[in-house]
């Protein structure tokens, strides 16, 4: 900036003071213009082919390069032409957030909004976020880009980072060089990974009442949703996190099951502590009834045994 | 033609015209200019000798992007030794590591592995790799040992990792289980996959004090670590993908060590190892306000008979080494009177071998007028992103703080925002980073 401050001094006699202003003005924005922009994360798509057909299906990756940094909190849209495209799917398996504020879908025409977190931080040139499978509509061109994009650092203040956002284009003609779908099924056997529910209670949220909070990964095909049930006699129910527990004395096992797209499931077992105390005293009660029982029968056998011959 | 002259000449100065001064001493990487001579042969030992000086005006004026002079005290440039994971293959083995950091002027421009079938070397080494790497034509059923070392952007290493080891089979990949894992009873139906996948955690914490291992941010397993701080996790319960893993520790004092975050690739139908994990040390001190002149004791907890460099955040930044015992322990009584009053924070690395930690937590403290003993670790458990008192950041504060995203504040929830949070009034994307770099499972 000093260059430039003496550089426009250094004019002033040859270019004189009634274009002085135009000058300054020139100058600035030349100046300007061959500054190399600074950037450090980069959040980018992938597209197969952008050259599609009509009704033709096709993925869409969203990917994020940290530029070296650890980085641990996003939210932003994805914007697409909704009158040219049209949702079929949205994944989430594998990505690497790990908690989704806002989780990607296509519920709103035109957009996508997505927030999350990564405890920890991401870290990686091509750290997957998400991707959606369209469906090409009418004829047409457009681009399928980032709008709103925030960034920050994992430095435990939430600094945001510098973030250069990249852009997609794609045509849809009545046939495209490559025809048929772009989108590979996914053949996902694998059982989602373990996860540890935890209980919390806040008192002002939820009335007071305890909830239980879970979240677990699918690498394959994501998962699809949650059934919670709450003791051994208890039955499934649709739950999402974080989930209000009917038995708020938290005397009795709660069983999570994660679901994935393919309809594989997982089931985690959590024990409350007041469980586990509940169990001491069912165990207790059990002992004490044996006992007297014992003696009782003893007393019996003894009674008859003894005293009836007298 | 005048004018032209002129305005060529403005042009030169805008867009890269720059002073030319003699430059007595250059190389392929640095240039001296206008140096000033000074005898040779002065300030010399038996173990180094002071040539010259460079120095600056004041501390920072002569830094640049790709470099700092810090002139005035000793300074102990270093980088982090990276965490490396290797998954053998048919002939092969993927080799991925985590970024060394580096401070202090040294910064990581490209990595090298070292290679040998037998362990210690001699080595071969293939340069200029970034992570992922695959090593080809590795001979199946041979043990192949390889080291991860950073260098600068002049080809010196600068940090290395521990040996690491894979060994090579035919087929579809490794076939060495995992052992225990951690975590909520499971079970399960739908599909269920043949072949084993696992991950193998070796590193070094602190003597005989709990080791925590978070897969994806969720606690997976706990293990005690050895007398001589070594741990090893293996977890069998996994599924090939990519993943972020984390680790840390508690001091026999229960302070909680920094965690280690790094993204591995695990490869279904392979067990992965993971080496060169070296937890930063922890550290306390045991006043929250010295008066200047006394003394202040810098402490915590590291892998045994450790060299350990403490930092003291200042006008300038101070360095100062201590060493662990056989216990791991370390102590270090600094003299506050070379301090500005006010407040500061201090934070320490360890060095074992070849292998350096990444920085510790920071701790802080003031420099005022009188001495304030600091609180013991149980009442000061770090209260930052955690909602729930209950000194864990996990899914239950995210949860609460979920609750509160975009809506207004309650007047009881508004000061533990403000307290533990960025206190802005509303719960964004801050808080939840805030809550996600303080995230312990």
């Amino acid at each position: 900036m000093a260059r430039l401050t003496w550089s426009i001094l250094a004019s002033w006699h040859i270019i004189g003071q009634a274009n002085m202003k135009k000058f300054t003005l020139f100058f600035c924005v030349s100046y300007l213009a061959f500054i190399i922009p600074v950037f450090g994360a980069e959040i980018f798509l992938e597209l197969k082919s952008s050259e599609l057909a009509r009704d033709q299906e096709f993925l869409i990756n969203a990917f994020l390069d940290t530029d070296g940094e650890y980085l641990n909190a996003i939210e932003g849209r994805l914007t697409y032409p909704a009158d040219l495209l049209e949702i079929k799917d949205v994944r989430n398996g594998n990505s690497a957030v790990n908690f989704w504020i806002e989780k990607p879908n296509g519920s709103q025409p035109g957009t996508i909004s997505f927030s999350g977190i990564t405890p920890g931080g991401l870290f990686g040139d091509k750290n997957a976020l998400f991707e959606v499978v369209f469906s090409a509509g009418k004829i047409g061109s457009g681009s399928i880009s980032f709008d709103g994009i925030k960034i920050l650092k994992n430095d435990g203040e939430g600094t945001v980072a510098d973030v250069k956002i990249s852009s997609s284009r794609f045509a849809i003609s009545e046939q495209a060089p490559e025809s048929g779908s772009q989108v590979s099924e996914i053949r996902d056997t694998e059982i989602p990974e373990s996860f540890s529910p935890v209980i919390g209670r806040d008192p002002e949220i939820f009335d007071g009442k305890y909830f239980l909070a879970f979240t677990a990964q699918d690498k394959g095909s994501g998962i699809n949703h949650y059934e919670v049930r709450e003791g051994l006699w208890g039955e499934y129910v649709s739950a999402t996190s974080p989930y209000i527990l009917e038995n708020q004395s938290l005397n009795r096992k709660i069983y999570v099951k994660a679901i994935d797209e393919a309809g594989n499931e997982r089931i985690v077992t959590f024990i409350p502590d007041q469980w586990k105390l509940y169990r001491k005293y069912i165990l207790l009660g059990i002992i004490l009834v044996a006992f007297i029982a014992s003696v009782f029968a003893v007393g019996k056998l003894y009674h008859k045994k003894y005293v009836q011959n007298l | 033609m005048k004018k032209i002259v002129y305005l060529l000449f403005v042009f030169t100065l805008i867009f890269g015209a720059r002073s030319v001064y003699a430059d007595e001493y250059t190389s392929a990487g640095y240039k001296v200019l206008d140096p000033v001579m000074n005898a040779g042969g002065y300030g010399s030992s038996d173990s180094y000798k002071l040539f010259g000086v460079m120095s600056q005006i004041s501390i920072g004026t002569s830094t640049s992007l790709s470099f700092g002079n810090n002139a005035g005290f000793l300074y102990f440039p270093f980088a982090s030794s990276p965490v490396v994971s290797t998954t053998a293959g048919n002939g092969q083995a993927i080799l991925s590591w985590s970024p060394s950091t580096g401070y202090l002027g040294w910064t990581a421009s490209s990595y090298s592995i070292a290679q040998s079938t037998v362990t210690g070397g001699p080595y071969s080494y293939a340069n200029g790799l970034t992570s992922p790497a695959t090593r080809t034509s590795l001979s199946n059923g041979t043990v192949y040992y390889f080291v991860v070392v950073a260098k600068d952007a002049f080809g010196n290493a600068i940090a290395s990792s521990t040996e690491v080891s894979a060994t090579p089979v035919g087929g579809s990949g490794g076939n060495e289980t995992g052992g225990s894992t951690g975590g909520s009873s499971t079970g399960g139906g739908g599909g269920s996959s043949s072949v084993t996948t696992g991950a193998i955690f070796n590193g070094r914490a602190y003597p005989k004090t709990t080791v925590t291992l978070l897969k994806d941010a969720q606690v997976v397993a706990t293990t005690v670590a050895g007398a001589d701080a070594n741990f090893q996790i293996a977890l069998s319960d996994i599924t090939g993908g990519n993943y972020i893993f984390s680790l840390y520790s508690e001091d026999k004092n229960g302070n909680r060590s920094s965690s280690l975050t790094f993204p591995v690739s695990i490869t279904s139908g392979a067990t992965t190892k993971i080496g060169g994990i070296f937890l930063a040390p922890t550290i306390a001190v045991d006043k929250s306000e010295v008066k200047k002149g006394d003394n202040i004791a810098i402490f915590g907890q590291s892998a045994p008979m450790s060299d350990i460099v403490i930092s003291i955040n200042s006008d300038e930044e101070i360095f100062v080494k201590a060493a662990s015992d056989a216990t791991g322990v370390y102590l270090y009584n600094f003299d506050t009177a070379r301090l500005e009053m006010g407040d500061h924070n201090t934070r320490s690395k360890a060095a074992f071998k070849e292998e350096i930690s990444p920085f510790s937590k920071t701790a802080g403290f003031k420099v005022g007028t009188k001495n304030v003993l600091a609180l013991a670790r149980s009442a000061t458990c770090s209260k930052k992103g955690d909602l729930n008192d209950d000194c864990r950041v996990n899914l239950v504060d995210f949860s609460i703080a979920a609750f509160w995203y975009k809506k207004p504040l309650s007047a009881t929830f508004k000061p533990k925002e403000k307290d533990r949070l960025n206190i802005d009034g509303k719960i964004d994307l801050v808080d939840f980073s805030i809550m996600a770099y303080y995230w312990t499972g």
